[in-house]
């Protein structure tokens, strides 16, 4: 599985702020990817990765309150960027 | 209702039984048919003496084509559903039936009397009305109709109408005439139509829309 493919399922899986997993499009979170990749080149933090997710929800989807999955999804994804 | 949108709503969740409901239609034969139940099978009637109740003849000897497949309902994917709801076009085409010889005389089911619907019964689509109260998981519970009209569109929101090619008049279809409308925990609204998903916060900004040909099966 491509880096972008582990990206796109823990975007899908643990963080999803519209709430689409299992009923809309799998592509929903795909335009977050390469901002991800970039701060995970970079060896961010999960606390960087979570507040680049909540600015995300915020100003991109206008979500009123930050997910509940994005704290396990920053650690998720800095784990899957550390398997390679 | 065209099959297409059934296989929308039944995508989202909706039961079979709502979805008759929704029509206009008695659910009741869902059950009938799971116990290979037919009402037309002539039946002693009740207080004959003899086996009143019973069949007259053998057994119902009904197998539906929607439970012809590997066990009853559990066929692949949608795929019985959407049998099911050809097998009940199939009976509104059909005419009235014809009165049956008194002996042995047809019982009515305790229910009401199943049959072809009248002439003057239309294909009726749903309506939010008819899924307030039902709860679909985390996409939602359905609501009636919020007094709601599009106001701005979230930046997401503006490169998905952008990738789709969704036009701004199917938007605000969706909007003014839902199939169904669910609100999300969050007090998000999800509107669904045959064209497509718009999902409003309670100030009308559209946070995300799809198609509602992305909608996938669980």
């Amino acid at each position: 599985m491509s880096n972008k493919d582990r990206i796109r399922d823990i975007l899908l899986n643990d963080w999803d702020p519209l709430v689409i997993n299992g009923y809309g499009p799998a592509d929903e979170y795909d335009r977050y990817i390469p901002g991800i990749v970039q701060l995970l080149a970079d060896r961010c933090t999960a606390e960087q990765l979570e507040q680049h997710l909540a600015r995300i929800e915020k100003e991109q989807m206008l979500v009123p309150k930050i997910s509940l999955g994005i704290s396990k999804a920053a650690k998720n994804l800095i784990a899957s960027w550390s398997i390679g | 209702m065209r099959l297409f949108v059934a296989d929308v709503l039944l995508a989202v969740g909706v039961t079979p039984r709502t979805l008759m409901k929704a029509q206009g239609l008695d659910p009741a034969p869902l059950a009938l048919l799971k116990a290979n139940f037919n009402p037309a099978q002539p039946r002693w009637a009740a207080g004959s003496g003899r086996d009143s109740g019973r069949w007259s003849g053998g057994d119902a000897n009904v197998t539906p084509v929607a439970f012809r497949h590997r066990g009853h309902g559990r066929g692949r994917g949608f795929d019985w559903i959407r049998h099911f709801l050809e097998l009940f076009g199939e009976r509104r085409k059909e005419p009235a039936p014809e009165e049956k010889p008194r002996e042995p005389e047809v019982a009515k089911p305790e229910t009401e009397r199943i049959g072809p619907p009248s002439a003057e019964q239309r294909v009726s689509t749903p309506k939010p009305a008819d899924f307030v109260g039902e709860d679909f998981g985390k996409l939602g519970v359905g609501v009636e109709k919020p007094d709601l009209e599009i106001g701005e569109f979230s930046k997401h929101a503006i490169d998905r109408v952008g990738e789709y090619g969704a036009s701004l008049t199917d938007l605000q279809d969706t909007v003014a005439n839902p199939l169904m409308v669910l609100r999300q925990s969050d007090g998000r609204f999800f509107y669904l139509s045959e064209k497509a998903v718009v999902l409003l916060d309670p100030r009308g900004r559209v946070i995300t829309i799809y198609t509602s040909h992305n909608l996938i099966p669980k």
